[in-house]
């Protein structure tokens, strides 16, 4: 009963918001985590990833799609329908898949929001270069990291 | 002016080795150090250590405007990086790229790369052409489909056989463009009569196919 009402409320929460056609390319920690939290949020979202066995990362609140396949390919993306997509995330490990698919996703789709992930801080200037939006964790870590070690400074005084 | 091949193994050495014969310059860049160092002994060229996916990496190959670039990693991913740095980044002219996955074609256009070698698309055409028993062939579309290269052989009962070019019912969008008979390769005048045998090239726009198939073959 208690999770019905707490579905009911979370609905009439997220009912403000636009629900969004979201595809996210690499089901590993990241990506998959990133996926349930969207798909919790009652986004419509399709994980696709080359190896099938990735698709156990993703949380149990996860109900979006999976799809089996390369997303180098454009019949896969085509088949996940990506000219409809709001959002596309290219969360894999590898910067140049990432690179790859974010450009097709802008220029072939025209998805309006593109976001990669970044390995290589080296590689940021090429991802902006061709205006892809991009996260970083080697940054993310680094800033993280400085605020903590300001933090200790700080009561160290 | 210099040749840049990036990535690939076997078909970098054999292109090099080409290439270096006809006395042009070339610089290999691979990621494979084994490889290097064999390419280093065998080959007079410039070997660059390292990833030309890493701009840092194509920047040590001193790459000018003038050059030219070869993508020919087996991944579509890396070689449309390499090519959006060396064009976008390096301003390098001539950019071309091998591409596996014969649906890229499409990207790699789209994307603004236009010089394209379709690995799966030059085998799967030159293996129908050897395949087939059929007088016709679809050699390649030209201006993206917008004109076609067609070669006919002809055979006993065409309708071509004793006619002059200047006799043959062609739409303006057509023509012939050489002929081969047996080994000799010339280009007809109005009054060339066509022979068995003759193997013809034929020019034409894809609205004009049909009838010109026909004007030739006879067939439906």
């Amino acid at each position: 009963m208690r999770n019905i009402a707490q579905n009911i409320l979370k609905r009439e929460k997220m009912s403000k918001r636009k629900s969004w056609y979201v595809i996210v390319i690499g089901s590993g920690r990241f990506g998959a985590r990133l996926a349930g939290k969207l798909s919790y949020e009652d986004h419509s979202v399709v994980v696709i990833d080359t190896n099938e066995t990735n698709f156990d990362n993703l949380p149990p609140e996860y109900t979006g799609f999976t799809i089996q396949g390369d997303a180098t390919d454009v019949e896969v993306l085509k088949l996940a329908k990506a000219h409809k997509a709001d959002l596309f995330l290219a969360l894999t490990d590898d910067d140049n898949t990432n690179f790859f698919v974010s450009q097709v996703a802008k220029d072939i789709f025209h998805v309006p929001h593109v976001i990669s992930r970044v390995y290589d801080p080296a590689n940021l200037p090429l991802f902006h270069e061709f205006k892809i939006e991009t996260i970083t964790p080697v940054l993310l870590a680094l800033s993280t990291a400085n605020k903590m070690l300001e933090k200790i400074a700080e009561e160290d005084k | 002016m210099k040749i840049v091949l990036a990535g690939g193994k076997k078909i970098t050495y054999y292109l090099a080795k080409n290439l270096i014969s006809k006395g042009m310059a070339i610089t290999i860049i691979n990621k494979d150090k084994a490889f290097c160092e064999e390419m280093a002994k065998t080959l007079k060229a410039l070997i660059i250590h390292g990833d030309a996916s890493n701009l840092l990496i194509l920047k040590k190959a001193e790459i000018f405007d003038n050059d030219i670039i070869v993508a020919l990693t087996t991944r579509d991913q890396d070689n449309l990086i390499i090519c959006e740095l060396a064009s976008k980044v390096l301003k390098v002219g001539k950019v071309f790229s091998l591409i596996n996955d014969s649906e890229n074609e499409q990207v790699f256009r789209k994307l603004g790369i236009t010089n394209i070698i379709n690995m799966s698309e030059i085998f799967s055409s030159v293996i129908e052409q050897r395949l087939s028993s059929y007088p016709i062939i679809n050699l390649m579309p030209f201006e993206e489909g917008k004109a076609l290269v067609i070669q006919i052989e002809v055979e006993e009962g065409f309708p071509i056989v004793g006619k002059m070019v200047k006799d043959l019912p062609f739409a303006e969008g057509a023509l012939i463009g050489t002929v081969n008979r047996g080994g000799n390769v010339f280009i007809p005048h109005g009054d060339t009569v066509f022979e068995v045998g003759d193997r013809l090239l034929v020019i034409c726009l894809p609205a004009d196919q049909t009838h010109t198939m026909q004007a030739i073959t006879g067939w439906d």
